[in-house]
């Protein structure tokens, strides 16, 4: 009996007592056809305050170039008449593969994390994220409640808020609401975000556990893509318009999650996530890994992800009626499939040191393919 | 009607589920990195999903926190 009592203590410490760790990594993502790269390295603190309040820290930043493909204004010259050739310039929408742009984002989040006398948890976070063109704010709380006294099934509730400042360029825009088209200059829009989200944990045997959540997120403000551009036809001639989207949207859905250690060395994990929103996307996510303890130390990941998305209902990869209120080209709203391929790998390199790699190849059924690469160290303190 | 349904699917499960007792000290293996849901590197869970918010119209489901981008 007595050695059953220290078992709950030392498992009670070792989940009390989690060791504080600072880890670095670093990403490649490159997109095929000389799209966009994006190189970002990243630090994480994790440190613990006693036992009953945890402070994690993360800090990003990324550099990303390359080229997302829009409608630009092109110039085309056209010639007639066959004694005496007359030119005349006119300026028409072409779908341009390499509207170029370099910028760099750093994001910064905070997250503290209190364990009360009954070991349920409340945390508060923060994260802002700078670009030169958006700036993004968000709050961020969850509470975490055990039902049960021996901590096998869990609620947890969540809640944040971000408030996003967007600089329009207005040189070429004709989105009136948000610039001044006759002056050129730049002027910011803003939009809102509150999500908020709701789960259930259940540990279900030894080796097993599952977990299941719903989901909700409003938006409201500028959400359209300052950079992107389509294309309006009147039968007469083709005129270039701001991508332009509804002011609003209502997004919600729900995941489910089930690990298992079939074997002492052998883990696998699926995970779904059916996601809706009243611009028309439905989306299903399937996600699943392998994990294999090949050593005490080196430790192998296998991932396949299968993503599906529908459609926007104001998406179209063409030209628009005149008369459309909603026009986005955006292929990012447009009914596609992808697939994530992913091999990675821990190897403890002393107790205390450990590094990890990972090696991603993501296809969309849209013309993007890319690769991505990151490589991290982890020292425990 | 058919989308609260399948919003109610997760709790149904975990809910009509066989479930064991477990002990505290038999939860040595839901401490291991392999049974978390960012497996055996949390940062790279962290750019899956910021490269999946960029190229992706799902823009919610993510985890409560992560913070927004202008995502090219």
């Amino acid at each position: 009996m007595q050695l059953k009592y220290s078992l709950v203590a030392l498992a009670c410490i070792a989940t009390l007592s989690a060791e504080d760790s600072i880890s670095i990594s670093y990403l490649q993502y490159d997109e095929d056809n000389n799209r966009v790269s994006v190189s970002a390295p990243a630090i994480a603190i994790q440190k613990d305050f006693g036992k009953d309040y945890t402070l994690d820290v993360y800090v990003v930043s990324d550099s990303v170039s390359g080229a997302t493909p829009t409608y630009v204004e092109e110039n085309v010259v056209a010639s007639s008449g066959a004694t005496s050739v007359a030119t005349t310039t006119s300026v028409v929408p072409v779908y341009n593969q390499s509207n170029e742009f370099d910028e760099v984002r750093n994001a910064y989040t905070l997250n503290l994390t209190k364990r009360l006398e009954n070991r349920n948890e409340i945390s508060i976070g923060t994260t802002v994220s700078l670009e030169s063109d958006y700036y993004s704010y968000e709050l961020s709380g969850g509470y975490l409640q055990y039902l049960d006294t021996a901590k096998n099934r869990s609620l947890n509730y969540g809640l944040s808020a971000q408030f996003n400042e967007i600089l329009v360029y207005c040189a070429s825009s004709t989105d009136t609401e948000v610039c001044d088209a006759s002056s050129g200059s730049s002027e910011a829009a803003t939009s809102i975000g509150i999500g908020t989200e709701i789960g259930l944990s259940q540990i279900l045997d030894k080796n097993s556990i599952i977990k299941g959540s719903l989901f909700l997120k409003y938006e409201d403000g500028y959400l359209s893509n300052p950079y992107l551009k389509a294309v309006k036809d009147d039968g007469v001639s083709l005129t270039l318009e701001s991508d332009q989207r509804p002011d609003t949207r209502l997004g919600y859905g729900a995941y489910l999650s089930y690990k298992n250690a079939f074997r002492d060395n052998q883990t696998f994990q699926v995970d779904y996530r059916l996601y809706s929103d009243d611009w028309g996307i439905l989306s299903n996510t399937v996600n699943t890994k392998y994990y294999y303890e090949a050593t005490n130390d080196l430790t192998l990941g296998f991932g396949l992800r299968y993503y599906k998305q529908s459609e926007a209902d104001f998406y179209q990869e063409g030209y628009f009626e005149p008369s459309a209120r909603y026009l986005s080209s955006d292929e990012r709203l447009s009914d596609f499939s992808a697939v994530t391929y992913t091999f990675e790998a821990k190897y403890n390199i002393t107790d205390k040191l450990s590094t990890n790699f990972s090696y991603n190849s993501y296809d969309q059924s849209t013309d993007l393919s890319a690769t991505y690469y990151t490589l991290g160290f982890k020292y425990k303190f | 009607m058919k989308k609260v349904l399948f919003l109610v699917i997760p709790f149904l499960i975990t809910g009509c589920l066989h479930i064991s007792d477990v002990k505290p000290w038999e939860k040595g293996t839901h401490a291991k990195e392999t049974m978390k849901d960012a497996g055996i590197d949390k940062m790279r869970m962290k750019f899956d999903t910021h490269i999946y918010y960029s190229k992706e119209a799902t823009k919610a489901g993510f985890g409560i926190a992560g913070g927004g981008c202008g995502c090219n």
